[in-house]
């Protein structure tokens, strides 16, 4: 199928191009927000990268998915605009996870309502560092392999696994920080 | 909340963070950047392409020309020379020819037809007509 897209785009028929576009820009959305942080800045990256995939076009030769050449461009189109605007957030100190574990922070969690959980989880993500967030979305949303990832980033494939764990572990380390600021808040 | 060892339970919270672009004309918008993008790629390329035949044609005359020994500027008709024919009020092109000879006017002439033609098909192929399907 996308072979077929790809083929007629190739051969001249511009309007197939949109198939790519629909197929993958809430994905590249996410991946460009999670490097940009910014709705509207991540939107005109999205349409860069989308530009730029179709210029060289030609040049994939399909050693790799589609996809992933694509996010690839995105990731690199985004950095781009985060190394010209404001530096990138600092990393959250990892070791800092386990002081905020608390036992009753899942249910609380539970217990919020779905766009409540969607604040929360867009909130902890704003507070990573672009690296972390960018891998998080890669593995957990996009669902890419390891390999893929390392393509995607440039990062070395045998740092990916790790950074990973690593960013996971921040993340549920900030989750539960602000849970536990929220329930504090609540009990008063 | 601890650490959940399994990667489900993340992916099922890092779900929640999965963002919807807010634009609706973002498709719109793009696939005009794509059409513009895929005409200026026309432009150029009918351009090279027209050049490159009226090169080798060009040569080809130029060639014919030195070989017969023909010249072009005493073909001419009771005794008025034929580039003042052919070139009537153009004053600018006719002294450019006159200073620099036939290789500018072959030059400005079919770099011109180039352009032109480049120009006719680019209408022709109008992206208008691919967005209004």
């Amino acid at each position: 199928m996308e072979e077929s897209y790809l083929r007629l785009v190739l051969e001249g028929d511009v309007s197939k191009f949109s198939w790519f576009i629909d197929r993958y820009k809430r994905m590249a959305f996410s991946i460009a927000y999670r490097v940009v942080n910014n709705r509207e800045d991540a939107e005109e990256v999205v349409q860069d990268a989308f530009l730029k995939a179709f210029k060289s076009l030609g040049k994939f030769r399909g050693g790799s998915k589609f996809s992933t050449w694509f996010y690839r461009i995105v990731v690199n189109t985004a950095l781009t605009r985060v190394r010209t605007a404001t530096p990138m957030k600092e990393s959250f100190d990892e070791n800092a996870a386990d002081e905020f574990l608390a036992e009753n922070v899942e249910s609380a969690y539970r217990t919020l309502d779905l766009s409540e959980q969607k604040k929360l989880v867009n909130d902890a993500m704003d507070e990573m560092s672009v690296e972390d967030r960018l891998l998080l979305t890669l593995y957990y949303l996009n669902e890419n392999t390891i390999e893929e990832i390392a393509e995607i980033t440039g990062i070395a494939r045998e740092n990916v696994k790790m950074k990973l764990h690593r960013a996971r572990g921040r993340l549920y380390a900030i989750l539960s920080r602000k849970l536990k600021s929220e329930m504090n808040w609540v009990l008063g | 909340m601890n650490r959940p060892e399994n990667d489900g339970e993340t992916r099922e919270i890092l779900r929640k963070s999965l963002l919807d672009l807010s634009d609706p004309e973002f498709n719109a918008v793009t696939m005009k950047r794509i059409y513009r993008e895929s005409r200026k790629r026309r432009i150029v390329s009918n351009l090279a392409t027209n050049l490159f035949i009226f090169a080798v044609i060009d040569t080809l005359i130029l060639m014919a020309v030195r070989v017969t020994g023909l010249s072009v500027f005493e073909l001419s008709y009771r005794g008025v020379n034929l580039l003042n024919r052919v070139l009537g009020q153009a004053a600018v092109l006719k002294e450019a020819v006159s200073e620099n000879g036939l290789v500018t006017y072959l030059v400005l002439s079919i770099g011109g037809i180039a352009a032109l033609l480049a120009i006719i098909e680019l209408k022709l192929n109008s992206p208008d007509r691919f967005e209004q399907r």
